[in-house]
């Protein structure tokens, strides 16, 4: 398991670092932890289900608190240990091709990583697919023990693609 | 399963703004008037906002800062709250939110804080970086306040004293 560190100050940049689409390079924090985030945060994207459990830790659990009194999404996602964690992201890749991240601003303090910025789900419908984007924050600890969403669900937008 | 991602996909097509706005504005507007107060370190003005068994957490906050920060209470909540003014001299912290959304219990702010303190010397500073707050509501309460900030990614600079002071006691 990688340990989480207190935040070191590092002005420097990783040349080469395969950020995920339309994320910003960081400029301070724990590059480390701010790289492994951002490949879990890559994983998360492709709902790449093997990916996304060997970047957790056992215990790991995943929480949207935005979820609990939104009707019809089938939510709550609030699910405790890895493996619920995979069961829950599974019955998601029935409908939902794959999230995009548009990345607006990232820090990382004390091994927690936050992600600000617009989340696309490419979601299966029987007349194609529809992009949805609302914005949101992804909070997460160093590999990975926490993963917390805060969804703007109210303010989703949806539209047809090809 | 099917039932639920049928669910799903009519929710994000047509029920999503109006079912989520239903409760919403109440607990928007408690939400902004308590970050109000917070921003001030008004703790008269915070405490009829704060449930008795609130709980306040910052684990973003370096040791420098004697983080992680988790408060358990009101009242030790509010003493904390009332130690930035009184002990470290801190005026305002100076919110400035970029973007305000609300989803069920969940009122979550997106933006900067701006603090304004005295530095040793005297001189006053201001002290910025990016900040996520989550307030969690109750019954019309804040239960919950989690604040996520980018402490290494913080700026001081100068700034001018407070109106009717030009030192910093």
């Amino acid at each position: 398991m990688f340990q989480l560190r207190r935040a070191l100050p590092l002005l420097l940049l990783i040349p080469g670092l395969d950020l995920p689409a339309g994320a910003i390079a960081a400029t301070h924090g724990n590059i480390a932890v701010i790289a492994q985030a951002e490949a879990y945060l890559a994983a998360y994207q492709a709902l790449d289900l093997p990916a996304i459990a060997a970047a957790m830790t056992p215990d790991a659990r995943f929480e949207d608190p935005t979820s609990t009194d939104v009707p019809g999404i089938g939510g709550p996602f609030k699910w405790d240990g890895r493996d619920a964690v995979i069961a829950g992201l599974r019955t998601w890749t029935q409908s939902v091709r794959r999230i995009d991240y548009i990345i607006r601003d990232m820090y990382e303090a004390s091994g927690r990583v936050v992600f600000i910025g617009t989340a696309s789900a490419l979601i299966e419908t029987r007349d194609g697919a529809a992009r949805t984007t609302f914005p949101i924050v992804t909070i997460r600890d160093g590999k990975v023990i926490e993963h917390r969403d805060y969804t703007d669900y109210a303010g989703a937008k949806t539209a047809k693609v090809d | 399963m099917t039932r639920t991602l049928s669910g799903l996909l009519l929710w994000l097509l047509v029920l999503a703004p109006s079912a989520v706005l239903a409760n919403g504005d109440d607990n928007e507007a408690l939400a902004r008037r308590y970050m109000q107060a917070f921003d001030k370190l008004d703790i008269d003005a915070l405490r009829p906002l704060l449930a008795t068994d609130a709980h306040y957490s910052d684990r973003t906050a370096t040791a420098q800062y004697n983080g992680p920060i988790e408060r358990d209470g009101r009242d030790t909540v509010l003493a904390s709250f009332d130690k930035l003014r009184s002990e470290a001299g801190v005026r305002e912290l100076g919110l400035q939110w970029q973007q305000v959304f609300q989803s069920g219990d969940q009122v979550v702010f997106v933006g900067q804080v701006n603090v304004l303190a005295p530095g040793q010397d005297g001189k006053w500073l201001r002290w910025r970086t990016g900040m996520v707050t989550a307030l969690t509501l109750r019954e019309r309460m804040v239960v919950r306040h989690q604040d996520f900030a980018d402490y290494p990614g913080a700026v001081t600079k100068p700034s001018p004293p407070p109106p009717g002071r030009q030192d910093s006691r």
